[in-house]
């Protein structure tokens, strides 16, 4: 039992020993990347959305380091912040010159089939300069609740574990050996934003045809003397096939030498569609002889703006016998 | 042996290794919390989103047919051949987000032509927002079919030209995976229409186009 329990100490030691280590290099490379990001003006970025994949995934950490607008070129991938505030990172697909040293960028992601809604007026961005797949997820999950909670577990067991009591010395002595590197990265905070990169879909639905009617003219109607008792109530009817149901007829007996209108009035409405529509020419007692014209044109029932553009004109005359007894016949004399 | 003693003083020390392993944790965790920090109100530190972004419309829940990235949905229902002044006629159109990500979209309207372009008495289209159903009376033959929307926000009108109306929505609304939001739209012809806007003798045709765009939220 006791061999045992040696072997398993051996092992554990071991195990933590070769997880220190690899800690330790992790960590003086996370060191060295705060320093020089520090030094060199870069900052980090953690792309939450995938609308720049291929090029870079979600889940990466970008490396961004921040130049003039005017220095940006068609192709850079820049980050910039939207009018909401939101950080996109997305490659650069126009660049127009705007007043005030200002630039307005077009950008879209690689991902994406459009350009982003808005052009970009920015005075400065954020150019990409290197990425790293992956290593955004860790960071991204350090920053959950459960991950701080993990974190600062881990964080005081390392810290318990180095200010541990030194078996060797046999008293309570600090190392402070390394020290400076907790003190370093504590004050070479990172400060690595969040950027979205958004993904976008736009599509288009289109109706069908959308198109209005077109209002047609009736044909020439017909026109037939009708004989009523004597020669008292002698008409000419005008008859035609009615065009469509929607429409109504407005007609006007016109002076064939004057242009005067006579007489006007509308008929039609209500025929059923393929009815004939007819319209009676009759006059009173007394009138002299003269021809007239009967000019019809088609339009909507519901909309009378909406008219036939053409017109028929249909030949009458207005007989009289001695002045009274007046009679309309077809035709002109 | 004397070289390999002298490098385990500095590095094999483990509390020098646990100091710089801290490193790790410093680092990371620091950046990780301060991006929490300041977006805080808007993004979640904690979510990255790879996946795709789709958003889908349909006639109905279920009948997704503007699928994949960009696209033209021609919905043939969605028509008024041989219309005069005061007719109009609705459709539903169902958006999904068919994606593995939230979006939010929004869309505007406009026609491929102008032909039914005048002023504010020419085409108009009305989206009424979050409809339950669309309803249609009338016949083409007596000149009165007349579209209707049930329930809902009349969200937009717009005299719709080649030249996009304003955005249906001043806040595009979030659309979680899965989620719909049906829409009403009514295509009228206004009473006042012009004689110059019928088809004789020269044709006035167009269509509607909603442009339907969606983004990525950010929740």
């Amino acid at each position: 039992m006791t061999t045992r329990g040696a072997m398993d100490r051996e092992v554990v030691g071991r195990t933590g020993h070769g997880l220190l280590t690899v800690g330790a290099v992790l960590g003086t490379l996370c060191l060295i990347a705060a320093v020089i990001c520090l030094v060199l003006g870069v900052r980090p970025l953690i792309f939450l959305s995938g609308s720049m994949s291929p090029t870079i995934p979600a889940g990466s950490v970008g490396f961004v380091h921040e130049v003039a607008a005017t220095d940006v070129e068609v192709g850079d991938i820049v980050s910039v912040h939207d009018v909401s505030g939101h950080r996109v990172t997305h490659r650069v697909i126009d660049v127009v010159p705007a007043a005030d040293e200002r630039v307005a960028l077009t950008l879209q992601g690689d991902a994406n089939d459009v350009p982003d809604a808005e052009p970009y007026v920015v005075r400065s961005a954020d150019r990409l300069i290197a990425d790293v797949p992956w290593l955004g997820h860790p960071i991204s999950w350090l920053s959950t609740p459960l991950g701080l909670v993990v974190l600062g577990a881990v964080a005081a067991g390392v810290i318990g574990f180095t200010f541990r009591r030194s078996g060797e010395r046999g008293g309570r002595h600090l190392r402070l050996g390394g020290l400076p590197a907790v003190a370093a990265t504590v004050a070479l905070v990172i400060t690595t934003q969040p950027t979205s990169a958004y993904f976008s879909d736009s599509g288009m639905v289109r109706s069908d045809t959308v198109a209005t009617h077109g209002v047609t003219s009736q044909a020439q109607p017909l026109c037939q003397n009708v004989d009523g008792i004597l020669v008292l109530g002698n008409i000419a009817r005008m008859t035609w096939q009615h065009v469509d149901a929607r429409y109504e007829y407005a007609w006007q007996l016109i002076n064939a030498s004057t242009g005067a209108v006579a007489s006007s009035g509308t008929v039609g409405a209500g025929v059923p569609s393929g009815g004939t529509v007819t319209l009676d020419i009759s006059t009173g007692l007394i009138g002299l002889n003269t021809n007239y014209n009967v000019v019809v044109r088609a339009r909507l029932v519901s909309s009378s703006t909406w008219i036939a553009p053409t017109t028929t004109t249909t030949p009458v005359r207005r007989v009289s016998i001695l002045v009274i007894g007046a009679a309309f016949r077809c035709g002109h004399t | 042996m004397g070289r390999h003693v002298a490098k385990r003083r500095w590095f094999g020390h483990g509390r020098t290794r646990a100091l710089l392993s801290l490193g790790i944790v410093l680092v990371l965790g620091v950046s990780g919390t301060y991006a929490y920090w300041t977006d805080s109100a808007t993004v979640n530190g904690g979510t990255i989103t790879s996946g795709t972004l789709d958003l889908t419309a349909g006639p109905t829940s279920g009948s997704e047919q503007l699928r994949g990235q960009g696209g033209t949905w021609t919905y043939t229902a969605l028509a008024l051949a041989d219309m005069i002044p005061n007719e109009s006629v609705s459709r539903t159109i169902v958006v999904r987000n068919s994606g593995s990500a939230p979006l939010t979209f929004n869309l505007t309207a406009a026609s491929t032509t102008n032909a039914l372009t005048s002023g504010n008495s020419g085409l108009r289209v009305q989206i009424y927002d979050q409809s339950t159903a669309a309803t249609q009376t009338g016949t083409p033959a007596a000149g009165n079919r007349s579209g209707g929307c049930t329930g809902g926000t009349l969200t937009l009108t717009a005299d719709v030209s080649t030249t996009p109306s304003a955005n249906l929505y001043a806040t595009a609304p979030t659309l979680q995976t899965g989620q719909t939001r049906s829409l009403c739209v009514r295509v009228w012809l206004n009473s006042a229409a012009p004689n110059s806007l019928q088809s004789n003798p020269t044709a006035h045709s167009t269509q509607i186009v909603l442009n339907v765009s969606a983004q990525q939220a950010i929740s």
